[in-house]
């Protein structure tokens, strides 16, 4: 299934609605990458909340699509990851460094106004 | 205390199944055989039980200046000595007998470990006396005698293993306490959970600790998370460890942690191992660490009397 992405004034947000496959994963970079290129985008929020598993492939996926995002102009926010999820990452040594992250999607556009306002 | 044992659970707790019972024999060499022996030795032992119970409560009363074992104390005695040699065998009914015996001496005459090991020397040579006068030459006395030590040797490993129980059940007892004692996550502020870490960080604990705090992150909107270490008397390179996995875990919920209370010792302790807690914001006091917390969550306190006026207001 596609993830969609919505406008939220100058934020998009990736809602991902369902277990991701590897293949999905590189579509939703592909598609936020060339969105952030129209309009003024400042800033992108995925929320991964339904997300019971984020293995080494999906956290390398979130930390490059970051990184990419980044040198198109627009902010990244990682919000939603449940406190089983977050425990068995660590566990595994994967921490997302360098990555904002957020409580939920409320948490994350507010991070991201108070960046953009700050 | 006085509740009836049960011995069926006592044995699954100490974990004396009858295959280990079995493998105690094996290592003992007591077989069916033995059964038979014991059988003979108990025809000379069990008309002095009394007397021989008795010399060894004044012998025991005697070297350690106790008081003597009277009484009910001293019919359990007979009971538990009588009843080694006068055992139809040495399976689960003969177990479960023993360890009843060994619990009910316990709780009247609480004797120590020391005690029994002495007791059970003191036993074996008063038999060997008394079966060296009875018995027909030296080769079936030396029969007998071998027979009746590995009975006896398998008879003071229940009771070791009822000792040995009995004292880790209060160890336990301590543990969950301290578990339970330990772990709360307290709430100071909108946004701002207070996590005091009390006592040894094993990885268990760290784990439960973890996931009560990722829990609390979620449940109460936590943004800024104090991790206060002051009660945690070491911190090796496994609690360091621990506590960057828990800082790593909150910091994913998108809460920011704070580490504070690293005292002086630990902090040379840990920078002699090599370890450095990475980029983990550490404050020295709990203080520091909510004034850190204040500073994430954008707040200042302010005194009242020098608080700017508001419009609208006086």
């Amino acid at each position: 299934m596609k993830v969609p992405i919505l406008r939220q004034s100058t934020c998009l947000v990736a809602a991902v609605q369902d277990s991701l496959t590897d293949a999905e994963l590189a579509d939703v970079q592909q598609r936020l990458a060339q969105a952030v290129g129209r309009g003024d985008v400042s800033g992108v929020v995925i929320d991964v909340t339904v997300l019971d598993v984020i293995d080494s492939f999906a956290t390398r996926t979130l930390s490059t699509l970051a990184s990419a995002l980044k040198l198109r102009g627009a902010d990244v926010i990682i919000v939603g990851i449940q406190p089983e999820v977050a425990f068995a990452m660590v566990q595994l040594g994967l921490t997302l460094d360098g990555v904002k992250t957020a409580l939920d999607l409320d948490d994350g556009l507010a991070r991201l106004r108070g960046a953009a306002a700050g | 205390m006085d509740q009836q044992l049960d011995v069926a659970a006592l044995r699954a707790e100490i974990d004396v199944t009858s295959h280990r019972i079995d493998q105690r024999k094996a290592w003992l060499g007591l077989d069916d055989g033995d059964v038979g022996m014991l059988g003979r030795i108990d025809e000379v032992v069990a008309p002095e039980i009394g007397v021989i119970v008795d010399s060894l409560v004044d012998d025991l009363a005697h070297r350690n200046g106790s008081a003597r074992t009277t009484g009910e104390g001293r019919r359990l005695l007979c009971d538990y000595f009588g009843g080694l040699t006068s055992a139809d065998g040495f399976g689960d009914a003969f177990v479960d007998r023993r360890l009843t015996m060994v619990d009910a001496l316990r709780r009247t005459v609480n004797p120590d470990v020391s005690w029994y090991l002495a007791a059970y020397l003191f036993y074996l040579d008063e038999v060997g006396t008394l079966l060296r006068a009875k018995a027909g030459d030296k080769q079936e006395m030396q029969t007998l005698y071998r027979s009746l030590a590995r009975a006896t040797f398998l008879d003071l490993s229940l009771a070791i293993d009822v000792y040995v129980f009995e004292r880790d059940r209060t160890i336990r007892a301590q543990q969950r306490a301290l578990e339970e004692l330990s772990t709360p996550v307290l709430q100071l502020r909108d946004g701002l959970l207070i996590l005091p870490i009390v006592g040894m960080l094993d990885s268990r604990r760290a784990q439960q600790l973890t996931e009560q705090l990722l829990q609390a992150i979620r449940d109460r909107r936590g943004k800024v998370v104090v991790l206060d270490v002051t009660g945690v008397a070491a911190v090796d390179s496994r609690v360091a460890n621990h506590l960057i996995q828990t800082v790593d875990a909150a910091r994913l919920m998108g809460a920011t942690a704070i580490v504070s209370g690293v005292s002086v010792e630990v902090a040379q302790t840990l920078v002699g191992l090599g370890i450095g807690l990475g980029n983990v914001i550490t404050v020295a006091e709990l203080q520091d660490g909510v004034d850190a917390a204040d500073r994430v969550l954008g707040l200042r306190i302010v005194r009242v009397d020098q608080a700017p006026v508001e419009d609208g207001q006086g």
